[in-house]
């Protein structure tokens, strides 16, 4: 109950700093004097108001946090208000996070299982990084690098079920068979069909 | 009867046999985009958006629809097989469908699906052609109060529909005003938040940031959680059955209705139409108690709803420039791309074009009664599919989704944060349909005061005292008020009842 509460807090902290520091940075955008503009159309006018809004429901969202009864779901979910009238949307289906074809993300309950999640998490989210910010535009054929980055994804995942089968060395060349042959399909189809650029 | 003309000529164009491979091939496309996990309805339209950019205008339009379509009606297979929906717009499918599922009845569940996904469809087409000229006169009137109160309203509306919590929407909503404003001030083309880098003079693209906020947060989610194992259900026949059309005419009229009026609404979307569709259906059903336990009417009622509201979320893309959901603003934004100016002058300047959208959106339902009716099974063999092999895939069409358009790699970059953004957010329960509506919105909300303001010389009067404009600010006042617990409690708002939580 404690961890949800501090969670919320601290989202509600962020946002609140979140919209000082863009109403400080739309305060000191250039009001174009100099070039005689109506005062009422300076470019700063719009995120100045912005920052304000996003300070004040943050501060509401702090307020609301302390009155809120802790949600029944796991530590993503957050207390409903009653719902509007003609919504009918229970909490649990509300947020699209949950419809990805996979159990909820929000009901784990054992600690292991959300290391296990973040890890997976992790794991996926360093191999995208790693193929889109770092290794992309650095000179090498695209074809290899997508490759490269379907090998690695798949293998990555599929590594404990193959060792419990004993089916290594299969898992990876098939694994090689799919990742040669999506890259080289994904590249024709972009460059020939849709005459896209690749990177 | 120059309606008639134009639809006459929409459909005649759309007849030729290229046309025809498009609308099919999209189809199936968005139809399997509904039913892999990781892959929304906005996600799909999105990177079609960026393949399609050398077509013809219409041929791309008409693959985006299809696949905007097939995708919302292809994420009930999983809703009813997986308990999970393929898309948002498929979440009210699960409570019936997968029960009938469970008690052997898949095929029948399919079945009742595509019954409801077509005629839901059709009442949209139909509601399209009727309402966007209308709406399209209306909106000859409004000035610059008008459409910022608008705006503002479907950032609200957006807000407090989607997700548990209005305060996080709205956070959300403002969030994505904010990153619509970074880059070149569209008035003044002064430069904003850009930190001195050329690359951010140009904004924040809209493509890359839906793609990053559908496709990489979403894969992100995937590959964090346990797998679910689809029900081993004997599949029985999936052909629908006139009987259920006959006996539940109404609920499938009613639905279709909440749907296409969900639907105009700005911002809020399909699954809005589902659920209203589904309570509806609920409160006026002499068989309420078995919904949530297979009932064929609940199942029917949420197909219907949320399928009508694909066309009626265009209405107010095509007549106002304001898209209804997620989706249809990526719609806009490749219509825009494609030389189109959704927004009132369309209708004077092209009216030709509105009544194309409705040709295509026809031709797109009747694929997906042709695939529900003959695919089924073949179309489910993609759910074998492990997503460690899918989700990797998936993931360099979303990266090279993101370059395509501009060919930056400044646009890959900008997938990749807003996705981690939005992946963390919405684990916070913060939701990612207001992000997308202010992303949207932003640009009009912001000309549309400083416009307003210089007309009325600081004045916020205007504002409220024109008569749309006030009735727009109203509506936005009711918002706010009704997420003080002071206020619910004084007007004592009835909780709505008989939806599981």
């Amino acid at each position: 109950m404690r961890g949800w509460r501090r969670g919320e807090y601290l989202a509600a902290a962020v946002w609140a700093m979140f919209g000082l520091v863009v109403l400080v940075a739309s305060w000191r955008i250039d009001r174009l004097e100099n070039l005689g503009i109506n005062p009422w159309s300076i470019p700063g006018l719009l995120p100045g108001v912005i920052g304000v809004l996003i300070f004040v429901l943050a501060i509401a969202l702090a307020w609301q946090t302390r009155h809120a009864t802790v949600p029944a779901e796991g530590p993503a979910a957050t207390p409903a208000p009653v719902a509007p009238a003609g919504s009918a949307m229970p909490a649990a289906a509300a947020a699209p996070a949950t419809v990805s074809g996979t159990a909820a993300s929000t009901a784990s309950d054992a600690p292991e299982e959300t290391a296990r999640e973040w890890l997976r998490t992790l794991a996926a989210a360093t191999l995208c990084v790693l193929f889109a910010g770092v290794s992309l535009g650095r000179g090498l054929p695209f074809m290899a690098e997508a490759a490269a980055f379907i090998f690695l994804f798949i293998s990555a995942f599929s590594w404990s079920r193959w060792r419990a089968d004993d089916r290594v060395l299969r898992g990876l060349a098939s694994t090689l068979a799919i990742a040669v042959a999506a890259a080289l399909l994904i590249s024709w189809l972009f460059e020939s069909v849709f005459l896209v650029r690749l990177p | 009867m120059e309606g008639l003309n134009y639809l006459g000529n929409a459909l005649a164009a759309l007849a030729g046999p290229w046309q025809i491979a498009y609308a099919l091939g999209a189809t199936l496309v968005g139809i399997v985009i509904g039913i892999l996990p990781g892959l929304s309805a906005t996600l799909g339209v999105a990177l079609f958006t960026t393949l399609t950019v050398k077509m013809a205008p219409n041929d791309a339009i008409l693959v985006l629809i299809c696949v905007y379509v097939g995708a919302i009606y292809g994420g009930s297979r999983t809703a009813i097989l997986l308990n999970i929906p393929g898309t948002a717009a498929n979440a009210a499918a699960c409570l019936d469908g997968n029960m009938l599922a469970r008690q052997g009845l898949a095929g029948r569940a399919m079945g009742i699906s595509t019954t409801g996904s077509v005629a839901g469809s059709l009442f949209g087409v139909v509601a399209l052609a009727m309402f966007t000229p209308l709406l399209s006169e209306v909106a000859l009137s409004f000035g610059a109060f008008e459409f910022f109160w608008l705006g503002m309203v479907g950032v609200m509306m957006s807000g407090s529909l989607t997700g548990s919590n209005p305060l996080k929407g709205w956070l959300m909503g403002l969030l994505g005003i904010f990153t619509a404003t970074i880059g070149l001030d569209p008035i003044h083309a002064h430069p904003r938040f850009t930190f001195g880098e050329n690359a951010m003079s140009g904004g924040i693209s809209l493509i890359p940031a839906l793609v990053g906020a559908f496709g990489f947060a979403e894969i992100l989610t995937v590959m964090g959680t346990p797998k679910a194992e689809p029900v081993k259900s004997h599949m029985d026949s999936v052909l629908p059955k006139i009987r259920d059309v006959l006996q539940y005419w109404r609920t499938i009229v009613r639905s279709g209705l909440i749907g296409v009026f969900v639907g105009i609404l700005p911002g809020v979307g399909e699954d809005m139409g589902s659920w209203s569709s589904y309570a509806a259906a609920k409160r006026a059903s002499r068989e309420r108690d078995r919904f949530g336990k297979g009932s064929v009417e609940g199942l029917m009622a949420a197909e219907t709803g949320d399928n009508a509201a694909v066309p009626g979320a265009l209405i107010p893309a095509l007549a106002l420039g304001i898209p209804g959901s997620a989706p249809s603003a990526v719609l806009m934004a490749a219509m825009i791309i494609h030389g189109a100016q959704p927004g009132p002058m369309l209708m004077v300047n092209q009216p030709q074009y509105i009544y194309d959208v409705v040709g295509i959106t026809l031709i797109a339902t009747l694929a997906i009664l042709v695939f529900g009716l003959i695919m089924v099974r073949p179309i489910l063999w993609v759910l074998r599919v492990p997503r460690e092999i899918i989700m990797p895939i998936v993931f360099v069409l979303c990266v090279l989704g993101s370059y395509s358009i501009t060919q930056r790699l400044f646009d890959v970059w900008v997938m990749l944060v807003t996705g981690a953004v939005c992946f963390l957010l919405r684990r916070r329960g913060f939701p990612v349909a207001p992000f997308v509506l202010g992303l949207v919105l932003g640009d009009i909300i912001d000309k549309s005061l400083r416009r307003g303001l210089v007309l009325s010389d600081g004045s916020f009067a205007p504002f409220l005292t024109r008569p749309i404009s006030g009735v727009l600010a109203a509506l936005v006042l009711i918002m706010l008020l009704a997420q003080i617990p002071f206020v619910r409690r004084r007007f004592g708002r009835r909780r709505m009842t008989g939806v599981p939580a």
